[in-house]
């Protein structure tokens, strides 16, 4: 439900934009009830469509495959399976973050916990790790929050995010390559000079070994199970990083991300693109 | 003959008295702060009723008009517009509707209309400053913020950040007449004195947009303080030779030769600048630090910070009288 909505909401956004130019970006959707490949092969075959994104990860290695075959693109926002990603597919990429990147940012959470708080009482607190949180403000957050819950009346999470920051970032290339075409689209998504505003304050980029999206997660502490989130934090902020304004020097923002994001599989996937 | 001449003198000092008059909203603690720039000093603090962010002074130099939005950010009221505050008696003597959650906005050289950017919707709103009204809404790009209008009155430009565009705006027919793509999340945009370029900051790109106004493209992109500073505001040096960018996330503003389309200096400032402008005779800038409660008043000859003079609860915008 959350990952439709962000979708939704990502496609009334990017036909907003593309209005301005012109041009016209349409969502079509099908039913969740029916086989995902077979409706998306009707849909490739009634409708110039280039994109393809499942909102159930379930489907995600199907489509993906399919989205190789038939070169369209596949937009990963619901699957965190190392799997897909292994599978390496030139048409893929990836919006959602991997298990491997979750549970990176889990422990980077806890050992920052364990620093700022040395034989501190333990007090029952939940940590999770997330995408994305209704309650973040800074760097244009607020504004998308506040867009998500005029439309749906409820708090835009990380699958929401994913949806959105999909549509967002695949009609951002269209209007910037002026193309449609997978092969330009490709290209310019794993540009290295190409970066996206997620409204997370850093600049998101794909990683071009493996079509993964560079992006901070946020760590939500709670009291308890349930409560509201007390506090959200910046997973790179909590390497001590500092915040990406900190991390100067000539260090590169992309790097601090990738530490946090591990390639899948490690080393890359052994073969050029 | 001596009379004249002391008469003149006395004209010259009240007029010069009023060109260094310093403005600044302060985002969180709902006031605006008046400088005298000569002595640096805080000559009256006045309160708004709600979150002041774009300022700017009338033509004339009479008034102020502050840009207020709900204090909740996630909340839009009726509260939301654009206020005049009478300088010489520093009461709030006119209230404009722009819209909702105006942010930036700009008034026309002749002081008629003023266009403002709705941060919550997706589209400018024209007033008419002398009946009050609003006279038009035009749509433009997602979470509109920067606006700037051509020194003759005939363009302004509003960029947009989710969009990641600017829209051209005819100020004769009052209609988008055309849109181009700047760099990721663009934020302030000015004009070089005769027009003939525009500039926009792009706050996750990290850069400034030259834009060649004719074309309407973006003719170079300079990247600033590594793409990591996150710059926001913008000021254009009276002569166009300078443009200073405030840099939010790296504390610093960057100087770039407009000739050159080059960064060839950078002035450490307080925490997260975001408003920045220019005196006339383009001797000093100022910036809004926000995080530092303060602004800091710089010499563009040294480019150094020569002063900072303590303002309210997070400074947004900084503006000089004419």
């Amino acid at each position: 439900m959350s990952i439709e909505r962000g979708l939704q909401l990502g496609a009334a956004e990017a036909n907003q934009t593309a209005l301005l130019f012109g041009n016209d970006i349409q969502l079509f959707e099908s039913p969740a009830s029916t086989d995902a490949v077979t409706s998306a092969r009707k849909l490739l075959s009634q409708r110039k469509v280039q994109i393809i994104i499942a909102s159930s990860a379930d489907d995600a290695d199907a489509l993906s495959a399919l989205a190789e075959r038939e070169h369209v693109l596949f937009l990963n926002v619901a699957s965190r399976s190392p799997a897909l990603r292994a599978a390496c597919r030139r048409n893929t990429f990836h919006i959602e973050a991997s298990e491997s990147t979750y549970s990176a940012a889990a422990s980077f959470a806890a050992q920052s916990a364990a620093v700022r708080a040395p034989g501190s009482a333990p007090t029952p607190r939940v940590d999770s790790t997330v995408l994305w949180s209704p309650t973040l403000e800074r760097y244009g957050a607020s504004q998308i929050n506040q867009r998500f819950h005029a439309r749906y009346g409820s708090g835009m999470d990380g699958s929401a995010w994913a949806g959105w920051a999909a549509v967002k970032i695949i009609s951002e290339s269209f209007l910037r390559a002026q193309s449609s075409d997978a092969w330009k689209l490709i290209a310019y998504l794993q540009s290295p000079g190409t970066s996206f505003d997620g409204h997370k304050g850093w600049p998101l980029s794909f990683r071009t070994a493996d079509h993964q999206l560079r992006q901070p997660l946020y760590v939500a502490t709670r009291d308890s199970p349930g409560a509201r989130v007390e506090t959200i934090r910046d997973v790179p902020e909590l390497r001590g990083s500092g915040s990406a304004g900190a991390v100067g020097g000539g260090a590169q923002l992309n790097a601090v991300l990738d530490r946090i994001t591990p390639l899948m599989p490690a080393g890359g996937c052994g073969r050029a693109r | 003959m001596c009379l004249t001449f002391v008469g003149l003198t006395l004209w010259t000092v009240s007029a010069d008295a009023q060109q260094h008059l310093i403005a600044v909203s302060n985002e969180v603690g709902h006031s605006v702060t008046l400088i005298d720039a000569a002595t640096l000093k805080v000559t009256r603090t006045i309160p708004v009723p709600q979150r002041p962010r774009g300022i700017e002074f009338s033509p004339d130099g009479k008034r102020i008009f502050v840009a207020l939005s709900d204090p909740q950010k996630t909340v839009q009221t009726s509260g939301d517009g654009i206020v005049s505050i009478d300088i010489a008696s520093g009461r709030i003597d006119g209230v404009y509707p722009a819209g909702s959650d105006p942010e930036r906005f700009a008034i026309t050289p002749d002081g008629k209309r003023l266009y403002a950017a709705n941060e919550d919707g997706s589209w400018t709103s024209a007033t008419d400053i002398a009946t009050r009204k609003l006279i038009a809404t035009l749509i433009v790009g997602i979470e509109p913020e920067g606006v700037a209008i051509t020194a003759d009155g005939r363009w302004v430009y509003v960029t947009a950040e989710t969009s990641n565009s600017v829209s051209v705006i005819d100020t004769r027919a009052n209609k988008v007449v055309a849109n181009f793509l700047v760099d990721v999340r663009p934020r302030s945009v000015a004009f070089s004195p005769d027009g003939k370029t525009a500039y926009v900051t792009a706050e996750i790109g990290g850069s400034l947009s030259v834009i060649d106004t004719r074309t309407r493209r973006v003719v170079h992109t300079i990247a600033l303080e590594n793409r990591q500073g996150k710059p926001v505001g913008l000021a254009v040096s009276p002569d166009g030779n300078w443009v200073y960018v405030a840099n939010g996330n790296a504390n610093a503003v960057s100087i770039v030769d407009a000739r050159r389309n080059a960064v060839v200096g950078r002035i450490p400032v307080g925490r997260r600048p975001w408003g920045i402008a220019v005196s006339r005779d383009g001797r000093t800038l100022y910036t809004a630090d926000g995080l530092s409660n303060a602004i800091s008043v710089i010499d563009t000859r040294s480019r150094k910070v020569t002063g900072t003079v303590n303002v309210g609860r997070q400074p947004w915008g900084v503006a000089v009288s004419p």
